[in-house]
């Protein structure tokens, strides 16, 4: 998954536009989200997919397995969002129930929906899908060393952007590893069952931190060689091109967000 | 031949602090100014410690070394002059790519040496031109393959212009189209008058390339000289499990051919000339001229 964000960032349409305005348009339409109303939210979330989509040219399935697999967590947690535990009988005395939809019932428990926590389901429902979709337009349309080049001229300390940076370097080399010794162990009869697959798991893990640690040292030894005095200083040599009629139809959309947001609340 | 060394080894010991056994013993060697010596020997001979030791990454147990003749020191200010002087090429380059694109990790050693931004780009698009990147300036360096990764590995040592480029086996895991390309690049560095060394295992490799060779075994020189002053010690280099490259060999065996040959023509062993010592072709078209002569 990781790998496929990074080369969508990195082939697709609105490559080449100024980073520093897809941060900045992509962050402040995640602040914005979290004030407008529902209502707003939904429309942000089709106009957000209209720039990943259709300006950006992400492709369709890939961006429905992204979006997806992030509401797979707000699904995980839909159960405790939804649903309510009552204790109805207590020393066989029959309190009054809630109203609400039941779905068990049993021993003085009632576990029953509640059509109040629908409407939150929904509000959180459209913040979220809202929120995720700005998020990924950041993600697919800016790479990451560019989104290290808008927060360095932003001037975020220095350490976290080396961080960022090696992180960055590191996790392909990580996945790039472990799928090596995963195939290692498959080809000697390794993950046969789920007590093998455990084991093997727990070797597969042990390795990677040994084989990340001798990486270590011999980055840091790299790092000397190539003379570092404690900071990991480089510069782009891209050009980024600004577009006037993608800032514009951001700035409009933003104060359309806004006022929408204003004129229903006075509504 | 007037030899002059530009980084000398004085009985250089070192000895790993996990491991009781010296990874170097008493190495006395010369890297020769403005010539290709290759460093060759097993795996665990001592050729990537002594590597370290020439970067000043490693400080001798024992024994001293020399750049221009001046001893080494190991303070901050000289270490970091130092490594502006003597590149290093490990040998995978997972180790010493460390930024996100191919021009960000180019401009690297440049940003450390302080030069401003506009010099930094310049240098990184006339490096990028020269070992034929700058299509892949903009490339995320996980994208690459091993070879074009070595290349970038290169590239960003040369951007820093040493006088010196250590070169730790760089032609492993790679096919002879990338290793072609890798020779070449070495060949423009060294026209440009920079000394290399480079160590492998592959001795038709060093026997072809180099003016120069040593030869180390169990942490010890045990030959350095010409290549074919040192691959006249064969039963030395066999005794070592070396060996001498196939060119060489093949070149005796026609020899001895040749000779046989004479002796079975006129049936008279008095009438044989000895030809005097001729050195052995380094190439493959070399070899072909010495025998349509």
């Amino acid at each position: 998954m990781i790998s496929r964000i990074d080369s969508v960032a990195h082939q697709n349409a609105l490559r080449f536009l100024s980073p520093q305005f897809k941060v900045m348009f992509g962050i402040g339409m995640l602040i914005t989200v979290l004030f407008v109303t529902m209502r707003v939210q939904w429309l942000i979330f089709i106009w957000m997919s209209l720039w990943i989509l259709y300006y950006a040219k992400v492709p369709l399935r890939f961006y429905l397995y992204l979006t997806g697999a992030s509401l797979l967590f707000f699904v995980a947690s839909l159960p405790a969002l939804m649903l309510e535990i009552e204790w109805y009988k207590q020393d066989g005395l029959i309190k009054a129930v809630s109203r609400g939809w039941t779905l068990i019932d049993t021993m003085g428990y009632r576990v029953y929906f509640d059509s109040k926590n629908a409407i939150l389901v929904s509000q959180l429902l459209s913040r979220t899908l809202a929120a995720t979709v700005c998020m990924a337009f950041l993600l697919l349309t800016t790479p990451i060393h560019q989104i290290i080049q808008v927060l360095r001229k932003w001037h975020i300390p220095e350490i976290i952007l080396d961080l960022m940076m090696l992180m960055y370097r590191f996790l392909f080399i990580l996945f790039a590893t472990a799928r090596e010794v995963w195939i290692a162990q498959k080809m000697r009869g390794g993950h046969g069952n789920m007590a093998a697959r455990v084991k093997d798991t727990g070797r597969l893990v042990a390795m990677l931190f040994q084989k990340s640690m001798r990486r270590y040292q011999q980055m840091n030894i790299g790092l000397q060689c190539r003379g570092y005095d404690g900071q990991l200083r480089v510069i782009s040599m891209e050009q980024s091109m600004k577009s006037r009629r993608y800032l514009l139809e951001a700035v409009c959309g933003m104060v359309i967000a806004v006022l929408l947001t204003v004129f229903s609340l006075m509504m | 031949m007037k030899i002059n060394p530009i980084m000398r080894f004085e009985q250089v010991s070192y000895i790993y602090e996990e491991s009781k056994g010296c990874a170097l013993q008493d190495v006395s060697l010369m890297i020769p100014a403005q010539m290709r010596t290759a460093l060759i020997g097993h795996n665990g001979s001592g050729k990537s410690t002594l590597f370290l030791h020439g970067t000043g990454i490693y400080k001798p147990t024992h024994g001293q070394l020399f750049y221009k003749e001046e001893p080494y020191r190991y303070d901050r200010k000289c270490l970091r002059e130092l490594r502006q002087k003597v590149g290093l090429v490990m040998q995978d380059p997972e180790h010493q790519l460390l930024a996100a694109t191919v021009a960000e990790d180019l401009s690297y050693g440049l940003c450390n040496k302080g030069l401003t931004d506009d010099m930094t780009r310049k240098v990184v698009a006339e490096i990028a031109e020269q070992f034929g990147l700058t299509s892949l300036l903009d490339k995320p360096l996980h994208q690459l393959s091993l070879g074009q990764k070595k290349l970038v590995t290169l590239a960003g040592v040369m951007a820093l212009k040493p006088e010196v480029l250590l070169l730790d086996e760089p032609t492993a895991y790679l096919d002879r189209y990338h290793v072609d390309i890798l020779l070449d690049q070495l060949e423009a560095i060294w026209q440009q008058g920079t000394s290399i060394m480079l160590a492998t295992h592959d001795l038709d490799l060093a026997y072809g390339w180099a003016d120069w060779i040593i030869v180390m075994h169990q942490g010890r020189v045990v030959l350095q000289g010409s290549p074919d002053e040192v691959f006249q010690q064969k039963e030395l280099l066999h005794q070592m499990k070396l060996g001498v490259p196939l060119i060489y060999e093949v070149w005796e065996i026609v020899q001895n051919a040749q000779e046989t040959s004479k002796r079975g023509n006129d049936g008279d062993e008095r009438t044989v000339v000895k030809r005097g010592y001729e050195e052995p072709p380094r190439s493959i078209e070399a070899f072909q001229n010495k025998l349509a002569r």
